[in-house]
Order: C-alpha cells, then sequence, then structure tokens
C-alpha cells in the first residue's frame, strides 16, 4: 500500500486553452488533514476536481502528467469507483432537498451497500451525524426535511452524508466559506478527529483557517504550487516571498 | 488594507525605536555616573536615571498593548507574524536593561559611590555596555551580521572579567563596601550585555 493517498506529478490541465494548472508536482500523506491553500482563482478548485475526476464533466479539458490517488492512475480506475472512495463536498450545501435529514445521510451507504441491516444503517447515520456534531441538534428530527437546517447545519449534514460514504479521501472545497464562527469552528473540530479514518484535502484561501486544522500546506499560486511544508513551518518561517504575501493579505 | 496594515506595523516599529532612545540615554547616564565625581551632578544623574526608568516602563506597557492589539486585529502569519514576536521580545530586553540601570544607580547610593578611583575600570564596563546594546541595535533594526559577532565577543569578555572578580572576592578575607558595589554593578552589567546579546539575535527573525 502506497504511504500516499495522493501522489501528483508534472500536472498540466488547461480548459478550453487556458492553462488552470502549471507542472503542479505534489505528494499528500495518508490520513493527513492537508490543506491547498491560494488566492482566488490560482487553480485550487479545479486541481481538487482533478483527484476524482469531476473535472471529466468540464468541457474542454487537456491534462498531462501523472495523477495517482490511493496508488493508482486515476485513469486506470473507474471513474465511478473513484468517486465512491474519493467524495468531495462542496462550498455550497447542497443536501437532498426532497430527502429527509436521515435519507440524506443514508444514501451513500444503501448505494454503495455499505451496511446490510437497518439496524447498521441506524449506526451509520448516528456516527456520521456524530462527527459532524450535528447529532445532538437533529436526533429528534430525522424524518425533519434540510431546509429545516440552518446553512452550517446543512452544510455539516452534506459532510455527514460524504463521511457515511466511508471514503478513503475527502475532497472539501471551501466549506466553511458561507457558515457562521460557531458552524466553522464545528466542521473544523470535526476535521481534526477524522485523521485517522481518512485523509482530507482542504482547498481554501483564508490562510487563518488552515493554520488552525493543517498538518501540511501547500500554496498554489497561478497554477503553480510555490511552497509546501509542515503547517506550523510554512506559518512561522515561510521561505518564498509570494507565500508571505499571501500570509499578509496582499496576493 | 494592505496599507493600513503596514503601517501600522511601520508605525510600532517607531515607536519601539523611542523605547530604544530612552534605554541608549539610560545607559549613558548610568556611564556618566560612574565616571562623575561632582555631588550634585552625580545627583541629578541619579534622579535622570530613575525617571528615565519611569518612563521606560510606561512607554513599554504602551507599545505592548500596540503590538498585542495589532496581532489581535491582524492575526499576523509569516514573516509579520515573527517581526511581532521579535518586537515584543526586544521591549522586555530594553526594559530589563533599563531596570538594571537603576540597580546601579541604587547601588551607587546606597553602597558605595561608583565612581571612585579604585574602581575606575567599571568605567570602561560601561562603555562596553553602551557599545554592546548600540550594536544590537543596529543587528536588530539593521541587519548588521558583523555586529551581533561584535556583541558576542564583548559579551564573552564581560562575562570573563565577571567571573575573575567573583574568584578574587572568594580569596578575600574581608569584603569592603566598594567591593560589594562593584560586585553588584559587574553583575548588573554583565546582564545589561546579556540582554543585548538576546537584542542582536533577534535580528534573523526581524530583517
Amino acid at each position: 500500500m502506497s504511504l500516499y493517498a495522493v501522489e501528483v506529478e508534472d500536472l498540466h490541465l488547461r480548459i478550453k486553452g487556458v492553462e488552470i494548472l502549471r507542472g503542479v508536482t505534489l505528494r499528500v500523506r495518508r490520513n493527513t488533514l492537508f490543506v491547498l491553500m491560494g488566492p482566488s482563482g490560482s487553480g485550487k478548485s479545479t486541481f481538487l476536481r482533478t483527484l476524482n475526476r469531476l473535472i471529466d464533466f468540464v468541457d474542454g479539458v487537456e491534462l498531462s502528467g501523472l495523477v495517482k490517488v490511493l496508488g493508482q492512475d486515476i485513469y486506470s480506475v473507474d471513474p465511478y469507483d473513484l468517486r465512491r472512495r474519493v467524495v468531495l463536498v462542496s462550498q455550497e450545501p447542497n443536501p437532498f432537498p426532497h430527502m429527509t435529514i436521515y435519507d440524506n445521510v443514508a444514501l451513500p451507504a444503501r448505494l454503495n451497500k455499505i451496511v446490510r441491516t437497518k439496524r447498521e444503517l441506524d449506526d451509520l447515520v448516528r456516527w456520521a451525524l456524530e462527527k459532524v456534531m450535528l447529532w445532538e441538534e437533529v436526533k429528534d428530527r430525522l424524518k425533519s426535511y434540510p431546509h429545516a437546517l440552518s446553512g452550517g447545519q446543512r452544510q455539516r449534514l452534506c459532510l455527514a452524508r460524504a463521511l457515511a460514504a466511508k471514503p478513503e479521501i475527502l475532497l472539501l472545497d471551501e466549506p466553511t466559506a458561507n457558515i457562521d464562527p460557531v458552524n466553522t469552528i464545528k466542521i473544523e473540530e470535526s476535521l481534526k478527529s477524522l485523521r485517522d479514518e481518512v485523509t482530507v484535502i482542504m482547498v481554501t484561501h483564508m490562510p487563518h483557517q488552515a493554520v488552525r486544522v493543517a498538518d501540511h500546506v501547500a500554496l498554489l499560486h497561478s497554477g503553480v504550487i510555490v511552497e509546501e511544508g509542515p503547517a506550523m513551518e510554512v506559518f512561522m518561517s515561510p521561505k518564498k516571498e509570494v507565500t508571505n504575501e499571501f500570509l499578509r493579505g496582499a496576493l | 488594507m494592505k496599507g493600513d496594515r503596514a503601517s501600522n506595523l511601520a508605525s510600532l516599529e517607531k515607536r519601539a525605536r523611542r523605547v530604544h532612545e530612552v534605554t541608549l540615554e539610560l545607559l549613558r547616564k548610568t556611564h556618566e555616573l560612574v565616571c562623575s565625581e561632582d555631588v550634585e551632578e552625580r545627583e541629578k544623574l541619579i534622579k535622570d536615571v530613575e525617571d528615565g526608568v519611569a518612563l521606560l516602563d510606561v512607554l513599554k506597557r504602551d507599545v505592548t498593548e500596540a503590538l498585542l492589539a495589532y496581532a489581535v486585529r491582524y492575526q499576523p502569519l509569516g514573516n509579520d507574524f515573527r517581526r511581532v514576536h521579535a518586537l515584543l521580545d526586544v521591549l522586555y530586553d530594553m526594559f530589563r536593561i533599563g531596570r538594571y540601570c537603576r540597580e546601579i544607580a541604587l547601588t551607587d547610593k546606597y553602597v558605595s559611590r561608583l565612581s571612585d578611583e579604585s574602581l575606575k575600570d567599571l568605567r570602561k564596563l560601561t562603555e562596553l555596555s553602551i557599545r554592546a546594546y548600540e550594536k544590537a541595535f543596529e543587528a536588530f533594526f539593521e541587519g548588521c551580521r558583523e555586529c551581533v559577532d561584535v556583541v558576542k565577543e564583548i559579551d564573552e569578555k564581560v562575562d570573563k572579567l565577571y567571573v575573575d572578580f567573583l574568584k578574587e572576592i572568594g580569596s578575600m578575607r574581608v569584603v569592603e563596601s566598594k567591593i560589594v558595589a562593584k560586585t553588584l554593578a559587574l553583575r548588573h552589567i554583565e546582564r545589561i550585555v546579556d540582554h543585548s546579546v538576546s537584542i542582536a539575535m533577534g535580528f534573523s527573525s526581524y530583517v
């Protein structure tokens, strides 16, 4: 088994002729909380969507270089199987509005046949909701619909849904960009507690969030990895002036 | 936002430099005290040192508060974080140096006159402590690497003199108040130079 959850080598990606990623080389160890930082438009979300091949749905994508996830070239495996193991939670909370809170979380487990009995499914739903610190808030209204939840609760519901799929890698695209500080802290605490079970790769343009949660960070600027390393090293002694500028909020 | 943030840090640095000027002035007054034999002048110098230390306390508190407010407001990371941390450290070093100047003045006032001819080697040492402090600041604010070496050399020299003197006292059968005064003054000068080393070493964080 590879030591790394993700290994990317000289990745170039163009969309309709525009180069978004320019020779990205990066490795993410298993069971770490890896944060990819960068200003808006630097290519962070594109990079994230490349890892589970959601980028395939974008028109005019040209890609070169090697992307290995969980030890396998992503273009040598079934994309559906890849997306089952590598799950993305996006910036906008998007629970299924026509499904109850319970069914939202239970859906991936049902689809992927992760559990065999109703009891196992109940346990899994509870486990996932507890992981995102939502269980206490919704345990008496599992049959309610997501519209009854706040934005932050909806985002945590989406995170619980992703966890219930039992992914090996969790991709998070600015998961707290639109939610309040209390829910942000709850999500960050949840992420820190997930390290032993899953590799988390999170994208953010907020360095202070990265400081709070990351084990390892990288800075992506204009499609290039400018600097990477253990989080505290990068935040306390950045080696590149561009990193300093980013941390100062000047990029 | 960027301009506001940068100018805030620059203004804090300017305030730290003002604290430095007060500290340097204290060191000079202390040196004059060790050299002066005129009673009236010495009384005035002791008062100047005490007033200077009181001013230093206020300045240190104000600038520390302002630095903490900056840290809370901007939550600096990277080089800015190091600069704030280094400035806080330097403020503490300057505060301690001021305190040692006051201790020397008190020693002179209550134990024995330090400008006594038999203690004249103290004059050279207070002069050395001023040089160490000036070079430490050149290192810190201007990034002068050679200055760090100069400060370290002075530190070694003063350390050696201090230890040699302690050994000398150990062999004395009777210790006069002059010797007690010299020991205390030497100990304070040794600490002043130590804090200068600490300031000089902060240059790598700051520049």
